[in-house]
């Protein structure tokens, strides 16, 4: 120690300064304990939940997962036509542009069951064929574009109708009892 | 106690490494650890979005299989679908699929009705117009969050971190497309991820995947020749709310003017 100067003197300034250590160390040692892990590893977050973000499992199927099975068509019996054409073929029909999950729902555990145990009887699909699904996209509102297909309630065929629209009534006849689900372009007229 | 400087230099040597390095030894750690498990590479992507409003029939499937998805809890969307009816004597008319699903009660679909507050000889003009997060470069709920809890991915992809947000609700005041939610479940933030978890794995986003007319495109641009990259480049595109800087990277072909 320099001479004149004794400890006594500076004594606050080093009391000082240890307070100051500590506290420095005590935030670093907390702030050790307390930031997740994986924080700052791409930016100010936890990197981690990058990785539980892509981890969320897939639901809603692409219409190529099923060419694994319904590649071709399903013939249910020889002498009938299949309701089914098979997956390239019903990309060419008007429909084409739609989703399986548009009619048939959540498929997630139709493909799991079905790898598993492809002849099991009990296990069924949605087959939603309602119309009101259907006239959820073809009913005449207000600002649908020009170009879609629109429902005529007024023509004759589609009379019966009429009260589905105004929901008054729940149970109809299927629209594909003419518009065949696979091919709506071609309404087999009913007798 | 008497405490001369060597000693407390040599307090301090002993006491100050105690703390750091345990501190070290985590950062360093981390980044060891789980940057080996990755197959998708997070760099080189330039996500885009793209709304063709001319082709929307409004029947509201995104918003069904996005809830589908993504699981969001019954009466939120992170998705929808709002209708702009314009009358012969100019006023606007603004009705959504959100709406819809309010006054029904009905979680199944998220179609839209007939209006019936205007007579269909006085409407002029009418269109649908698909709303979702616009995954902004530029995004204001990001630098409110209090603890980075929401983020930029290193793609440009708006996430939350529903592990890490205790829900004080700022970025949901933040975001100036009302696209946040609380999610009641969880108490956490909630938003479109551009089905961030499909996405990494080469899939469309589930709106896009279900949209039965090609509303909604999604694509990578950074993919030189592929579709999304030339609607970019040729189309002449727009953003909503442009005046806020806010950069959005979901695309509009045909903004009318009354959109807000
Ligand atoms: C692992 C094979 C497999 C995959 C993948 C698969 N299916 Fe199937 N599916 C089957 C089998 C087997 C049947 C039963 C056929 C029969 O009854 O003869 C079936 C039947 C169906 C039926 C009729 C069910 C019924 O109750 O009549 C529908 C609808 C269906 N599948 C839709 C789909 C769709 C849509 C996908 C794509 C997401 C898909 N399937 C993927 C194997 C599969
Ligand atoms: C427009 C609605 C709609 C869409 C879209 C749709 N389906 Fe179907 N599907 C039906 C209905 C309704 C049935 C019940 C059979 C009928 O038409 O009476 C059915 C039946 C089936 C069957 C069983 C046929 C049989 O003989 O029993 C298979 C297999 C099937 N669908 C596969 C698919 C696949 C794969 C896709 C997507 C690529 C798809 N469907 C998309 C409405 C749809
Ligand atoms: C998710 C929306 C959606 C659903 C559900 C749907 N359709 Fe369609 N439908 C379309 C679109 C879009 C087109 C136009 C396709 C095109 O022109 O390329 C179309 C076309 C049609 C056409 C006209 C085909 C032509 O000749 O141009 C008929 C008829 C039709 N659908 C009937 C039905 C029936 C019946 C159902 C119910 C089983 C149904 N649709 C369900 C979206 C849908
Ligand atoms: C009794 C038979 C029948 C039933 C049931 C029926 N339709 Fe039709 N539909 C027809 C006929 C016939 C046409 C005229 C087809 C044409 O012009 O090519 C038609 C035309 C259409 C068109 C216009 C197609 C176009 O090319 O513009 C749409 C959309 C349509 N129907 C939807 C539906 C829906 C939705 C339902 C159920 C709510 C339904 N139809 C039930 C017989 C029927």
């Amino acid at each position: 120690m320099p001479q004149g100067i004794r400890f006594k003197d500076i004594r606050h300034i080093i009391h000082a300064a240890i307070l100051i250590v500590v506290v420095m160390v005590g935030f670093l040692v907390a702030r050790a304990l307390t930031v997740p892990k994986s924080f700052g590893q791409y930016g100010h977050y936890r990197g981690d939940s990058i990785h539980e973000n892509q981890d969320l499992s897939v639901i809603l199927e692409n219409p190529e997962t099923c060419r694994e099975c319904h590649e071709s068509e399903l013939k249910r019996k020889p002498d009938e036509p299949a309701i089914w054409p098979g997956l390239d073929a019903w990309r060419k029909g008007k429909h084409g542009s739609l989703t399986c999950a548009n009619c048939h729902g959540n498929l997630k555990e139709h493909v799991e069951r079905r790898r598993k145990d492809p002849t099991s009887e009990t296990f069924v699909v949605t087959k939603d064929n309602r119309p009101q699904l259907c006239l959820l996209c073809h009913h005449a509102i207000v600002a649908r574009p020009k170009v879609l297909p629109i429902f005529d309630p007024l023509r004759e065929e589609h009379a019966s109708y009429l009260e589905v629209l105004k929901e008054e009534q729940e149970e109809v006849i299927g629209c594909n009892t003419c518009h065949p689900s696979y091919r709506p372009h071609d309404p087999k007229l009913s007798e | 106690m008497r405490v001369n400087r060597r000693d407390f230099l040599r307090y301090a040597c002993l006491i100050v490494p105690a703390g750091v390095v345990p501190l070290s030894r985590r950062l360093i750690g981390a980044t060891a650890e789980s940057s080996a498990k990755q197959k998708y590479s997070l760099e080189g992507h330039k996500y885009a979005f793209i709304v063709d409003s001319t082709r929307c029939i409004g029947c509201g499937e995104c918003v069904r299989s996005c809830n589908m998805e993504n699981k969001v809890p019954e009466g939120f969307v992170r998705t929808w679908v709002e209708r702009y009816t314009t009358t012969k004597s100019g006023k606007v008319i603004v009705d959504s699929t959100y709406d819809v699903w309010r006054q029904r009660k009905k979680a199944e679909r998220f179609n839209f009705e007939e209006l019936k507050s205007v007579p269909a000889a006085d409407i002029s003009k009418a269109f649908f117009l698909p709303k979702l997060c616009n995954h902004c470069a530029n995004p204001p709920c990001v630098p409110v969050c209090p603890v980075g809890a929401t983020y930029q991915s290193p793609e440009g992809v708006v996430l939350t971190d529903p592990n890490y947000c205790f829900g004080c609700g700022y970025c949901i005041q933040a975001c100036p497309y009302g696209v946040r939610f609380k999610n009641p479940i969880t108490h956490t933030a909630d938003k479109c991820t551009w089905c961030y978890h499909r996405i990494v794995k080469g899939l469309l986003p589930a709106c896009v995947e279900i949209c039965p007319t090609g509303a909604r495109q999604f694509g990578d641009a950074a993919i030189a020749g592929s579709p999304i990259a030339q609607v970019l480049e040729s189309a002449k595109l727009h953003v909503l709310r442009k005046d806020f800087g806010t950069n959005p990277k979901v695309y509009y072909i045909e903004l009318n003017p009354e959109v807000r």
